[in-house]
């Protein structure tokens, strides 16, 4: 085994990001203020990123010996976790009061984990990282110590530990029928019927973490019951992991059964999508309905696994992987964006009825709220819009048609009830005058990503530039 | 001279079984957590069984040894934070959050 000083230097982000997670440890001895491990981490997470950028465009993808490939889709994917982990730093300092630095160090030691579960392609380093995330968030979902966050975090605990059985029962079968744990190269099934069960195995697992329907009970609890910008980065970073070692293990992995990936997905998607906009219509905590829209979120995004099942190696499938990346990029900020829109509300587990009166007291705050939640149904002018319209163009063009008529129905129920927070945000008076906390600190994280996500639809060329990256699902450069 | 698979094989299915229908039954929090432990454990006996003659099924069930380990780590420490805070552990019925 060779470890030349070339391939040492595609480690340095998840280094500086470890490094800064334990200096944190160390200085909590101090007490120091929050902001100072909050500035710290932020700073990390910044040169985590520039170093990651620079390696993208200065040295040459590398596959290195062990599983771990420097393709463009990993560089994407890895800088889309930095930047979710980056966008609830400082929105957390307002709730964590105690301990601050615990949370922060847990913060950068999950990003590692995320960085590692893009560029790995074997599958023990690919578990690893996974249960790095998962253990990681259960850690800073039950932090603030209140009655309802400990709730929320053991409900989230369990069934992320029953997950992770599942997952360590369907690898084992991955290995009875293929005899690797690599998803690099061309992988011979030597048995169907096991790599079945490891298909339904690890769908169950990967898909409690993901919410997706049979397996999302948790995930509308813990959502409802954490901290707003902990319930965010549980909505997209962990939700993210998830989606992106979905998509290397049932694409690459999966590869010679692709009939059956199809099916599976296709039953799955649909049914997610439709179970989770229908529950939204009658739900009148607001928590509760954005956690139901993060479920039919995660509905269309395994309609990629779908379109990938279908027409495997066609150019549908690289518009289908494509879309999902543009996708989670959109998502990041529409998802994270609505869960921290919540802060501005003084109660613990706010109802539609209380952001009424937000369009009179603050009509730039809810102007930018209702910009997140028009991009979360896909209304243009949004980059949710672009997200969608590349995804369900994929479907067509693979041949989908049914799965895109379900999927733009489902966006069409979908609009009711965000247009629900809409009405109630500009057409109701708000009952009380405090009920509103509009510091400086809870609006900015609002604004900065509706300017995101209307950014996101003029920079449509997006698309094309990552669709040269979609075949690095493979594992190739 | 080596034992069928289906031996082990079927032996860890039946454990995870009880493990997970002791997830699912029990409503106190320690009993969860070591039918957790049963899961997890049965499906490192279902990787060791499938190793034949490379060493990747042992070293990724050492490492499940550790992260299981890991995982009772964070879930006894939880289950300590919610006794004193409701005064029991018993998960299911802890109803804070409710639809």
């Amino acid at each position: 085994m060779t470890f030349d000083t070339n391939q040492l230097a595609f480690y340095y982000p998840m280094l500086v990001l470890g490094a800064a997670g334990f200096i944190i440890l160390a200085l909590g001895i101090k007490r120091l203020r929050s902001i100072v491990y909050a500035t710290i981490a932020m700073a990390a997470f910044v040169v985590a990123f520039i170093l990651l950028l620079m390696e993208w465009y200065n040295i040459l993808p590398y596959v290195a010996s062990e599983g771990m490939v420097f393709n463009g889709f990993g560089f994407y994917f890895a800088l889309l976790f930095l930047v979710a982990s980056g966008f609830i730093t400082y929105p957390a300092l307002k709730n964590i009061a105690a301990r601050s630095e615990i949370f922060y160090a847990m913060l950068l030691f999950v990003s590692v984990g995320m960085i590692v579960a893009a560029f790995s392609y074997n599958l023990i380093t690919l578990f690893i990282s996974f249960e790095a995330v998962s253990i990681g968030t259960y850690i800073i979902a039950g932090f603030h110590k209140t009655k309802r966050t400990l709730e929320s975090a053991t409900k989230y605990f369990f069934t992320g530990t029953v997950a992770t059985a599942f997952i360590i029962f369907g690898l084992s079968y991955f290995y009875l029928s293929t005899g690797t744990f690599s998803l690099l190269g061309h992988i011979a099934v030597s048995s169907t019927p096991d790599m079945l069960i490891a298909l339904a195995f690890l769908t169950i697992g990967f898909g409690f973490k993901m919410a997706i329907f049979p397996m999302h009970q948790w995930a509308i609890d813990t959502y409802d019951g954490t901290e707003n910008s902990v319930s965010s980065f549980l909505s997209t970073g962990s939700k993210l992991v998830a989606f992106v070692i979905m998509l290397k293990v049932f694409i690459a992995g999966f590869a010679g059964l692709d009939t059956y990936v199809y099916v599976f997905f296709a039953i799955l998607a649909v049914a997610t999508m439709t179970y989770a906009n229908i529950s939204a219509l009658s739900q009148n905590n607001l928590k509760r309905l954005l956690a139901y829209s993060s479920v039919a979120q995660a509905g269309y995004l395994i309609l990629v696994l779908a379109v990938v099942g279908y027409a495997p190696g066609t150019q549908a499938a690289d518009y289908a992987i494509a879309a999902g990346m543009l996708y989670s990029l959109v998502y990041i900020f529409m998802k994270g964006g609505a869960f921290l829109t919540m802060n501005i509300i003084r109660k613990d587990s706010p109802s539609v009825d209380d952001i009424s009166g937000l369009g009179r007291k603050s009509p730039g705050l809810a102007l930018a709220f209702s910009i997140i939640l028009l991009s979360l149904a896909g209304i243009p002018l949004t980059g949710g819009f672009l997200a969608k319209f590349f995804l369900f163009l994929s479907l067509v063009q693979g041949g989908l048609w049914w799965l895109a008529v379900v999927a733009i129905l489902n966006s069409a129920i979908s609009v009711f009830y965000y247009f629900r927070i809409m009405m109630f945000m500009y057409w109701r008076d708000s009952k009380e005058d405090s009920s509103f906390d509009l510091s400086v600190s809870n609006r900015i994280p609002v604004y900065f990503s509706a300017l995101v996500v209307v950014a996101l639809f003029f920079t449509f060329s997006l698309f094309f530039t990552i669709l040269p990256f979609a075949g690095g699902v493979f594992g190739g450069l | 001279m080596s034992m069928p698979l289906i031996i082990p094989q079927t032996v860890a299915l039946l454990l995870f079984c009880i493990g997970l229908y002791g997830v699912m039954s029990s409503k106190v929090g320690i009993k969860m957590l070591i039918s957790l432990e049963i899961m997890i454990n049965s499906a490192v006996l279902n990787l060791i069984s499938v190793a034949r003659s490379l060493p990747d099924p042992i070293v990724l069930a050492l490492f499940v040894i550790a992260i299981a380990a890991i995982e009772s780590v964070v879930g006894f420490s939880l289950l300590v934070a919610v006794y004193r805070k409701f005064g029991k552990v018993d998960i299911p019925l802890l109803s804070e959050i409710k639809g």
